[in-house]
């Protein structure tokens, strides 16, 4: 069956019908034996024209990683400082949610 | 004949050797491993040491400030703390002693390394990564404490990644590594991090405490400190031991372990030292610890097990070559200098340390790099062989102490002027988990007591009626919620 996505490096060799006799040989492991890494997408991925799509994407990947990230730490400012201003604002009788209300406004 | 066995034999000593490598690779991986599991005590004792420390109001979120700490320190630091560490050894990335980029050590610490990855050639990278991440935490988690009950939760998560994955690493990378300009050119020694975690740690928290303020009400308008009673002590000591029982892995990662490399043990400097030797002085140092804060603090439970923990961080620095009964002695003294620190900060500057973080790390962890330079100079450190020295720790004290304090108290103040860093004032008095979280997170059927606050005169009143009528007086315009002196 096609591989949506072949991230397997070209150092994975691929032993066609390995039978359970061959676990006492490792000849599962010894698909692994060229490689040091082989994550998904990692350096020597075969996807692509030698790899250069694995490449492209590892990068898209941690560039996604970074800005969800930053993203994140946004979010948390701004959804813990909304919940403050309204409860803030409806102790002072203002319609929520209010103007940034500052400690010393208090 | 004697050829074709001569060939064999050398055949299977290469063999051998071989395996031996990968062994002495995979219990180097295990070793590290453990310790990362163990090492989450730290945390667990962490958010039950805060939980119990604060009012009923804000126990929910203070234990969610603790859990999202590995939230936000964790992504940052693999994007940026491991780099710091494995590329800024030799100093700043730019200038005379900028990093040699395309060195091994630095390629393994960009995330994009296929060491970041399952890698059958390197089984090292990711548990002692691993290993600083949990170092990282612990870091960001000191100065949890001492902001509790006012900070908002996103400012404490900025500030939480600043000084997981920014400050203490870099400082690490300069002073806590075999290749740091520190201990290159000046035999600056800190073995398990007296200073590069815990002093610098405090720094960063004094600096942030100075934006902050005090809670509403700590002290009264003559400018005297009122004491604000823990929910539940025994929550709290309970927490302490957890850290303490996780302190013992963090000890242990603190070693390097890699017997191809380095015959036995070897402290981070890779100077060699004994598991067995930093695991005494760490219980020598609990022990001195808790009965020099015992009789300084005339036996306070909350100072007593504190100082317990100001007594290792005032070994760590030396516990790979300190002798046991010396180790007992500078942890006793250490705990005495944190109580009466933890009394002037809190009296004299009118700085609120909710949990006294900045004397039990801070104070603590400095006061364990001066006693390398007292009581352990002379020992060769580092691959340059520089004698530790008194002068060698100065440089980390003048280093350390700007580099912490300095960038918590910027990044608070910008916090600060965004009006970002604390929870307005009619929050802090309604406690946190009301707002933050729900008002019915209690189960009403537990009746409890109000909490109560001591006032300096030793009375004792109800703490919410005496904020109240502190915010009354805010309100007013009479009072200032983050002043520090009286009006």
């Amino acid at each position: 069956m096609p591989a949506i996505i072949d991230s397997a490096p070209d150092c994975v060799t691929h032993v066609q019908e390995a039978s359970a006799d061959d676990m006492a040989d490792f000849i599962l492991q010894a698909n692994y034996t060229d490689c040091a890494g082989f994550m998904t997408f990692g350096p020597g991925t075969t996807w692509g024209e030698e790899g250069a799509a694995a490449a492209t994407g590892y990068y898209v990947l941690l560039g996604l990683g970074a800005v969800v990230m930053v993203a994140v730490f946004i979010a948390w400012v701004m959804f813990e400082n909304r919940r403050l201003v309204t409860f803030a604002g409806l102790r002072r009788g203002d319609t929520p949610p209010g103007p940034a209300v500052t400690s010393e406004e208090m | 004949m004697f050829d074709v066995l001569a060939q064999v034999e050398s055949l299977e000593e290469a063999a051998g050797a071989e395996s031996l490598t990968l062994d002495s690779a995979i219990l180097g991986e295990q070793f590290y491993f453990w310790t990362v599991v163990l090492m989450w005590l730290i945390h667990v004792g962490f958010m039950s040491y805060e939980a119990g420390v604060v009012r009923r109001k804000n126990v929910m979120a203070t234990a969610m400030k603790n859990i999202l700490t590995i939230a936000a320190v964790t992504p940052t630091f693999y994007y940026f703390g491991w780099w710091i560490y494995n590329c800024n050894q030799p100093g700043l990335p730019i200038g005379p002693n900028s990093t040699d980029f395309t060195a091994a050590a630095c390629q393994s610490g960009i995330p994009w390394s296929d060491a970041f990855g399952p890698n059958l050639a390197n089984n090292i990278n990711l548990v002692f990564f691993l290993a600083f991440l949990l170092f990282s935490w612990t870091t960001a988690s000191i100065m949890s404490g001492a902001l509790l009950e006012r900070v908002r939760l996103s400012a404490y998560l900025v500030l939480a990644a600043l000084l997981g994955s920014v400050v203490w690493i870099l400082d690490a990378a300069w002073g806590w590594s075999a290749g740091g300009w520190m201990t290159l050119r000046f035999g600056f020694h800190d073995a398990i991090a007296s200073a590069v975690v815990h002093g610098v740690a405090g720094a960063f928290t004094l600096g942030v405490l100075f934006n902050l303020g005090p809670r509403i009400g700590k002290y009264t308008k003559d400018g005297l400190a009122r004491t604000f009673r823990p929910h539940n002590l025994h929550v709290t000591l309970l927490g302490l031991m957890l850290i303490f029982t996780g302190f013992y892995a963090f000890y242990a990662a603190c070693l390097v372990i890699a017997s191809t490399a380095v015959p036995g043990w070897a402290n981070i400097y890779l100077s060699p030292t004994t598991l067995g030797s930093i695991a005494m002085i760490i219980t020598m140092g609990f022990a001195g610890g808790f009965t020099g804060a015992y009789f300084a603090s005339r036996g306070d439970p909350f100072w007593t097990i504190s100082g317990g923990l100001a007594g290792v961080i005032g070994v760590s620095a030396g516990a790979d070559v300190y002798a046991p009964v010396l180790g007992y002695l500078i942890a006793m003294l250490t705990a005495v200098c944190a109580y009466y620190a933890g009394s002037w900060i809190e009296r004299k500057m009118r700085v609120d340390d909710v949990v006294g973080a900045v004397a039990v790390h801070g104070v603590s962890g400095f006061l364990g790099i001066i006693w390398v330079g007292v009581f352990a100079a002379g020992y060769p450190t580092g691959v340059n062989n520089v004698d530790s020295s008194m002068g060698g720790q100065l440089i980390g004290v003048a280093t350390f102490v700007p580099l912490g304090f300095l960038s918590g108290y910027v990044a608070s103040w910008v916090l600060r002027k965004l009006n970002l860093l604390r929870v307005p004032a009619s929050v802090e008095v309604a406690g946190l988990d009301v707002v933050e979280y729900s008002p019915d997170i209690y189960a009403p059927e537990f009746g409890a007591r109000p909490d109560m606050v001591i006032e300096p005169d030793g009375t004792r009143m109800p703490a919410d009626e005496m904020q109240a009528a502190e915010l009354l007086a805010i309100s007013n315009g009479r009072r200032s919620p983050d002043e520090r002196v009286p009006v």
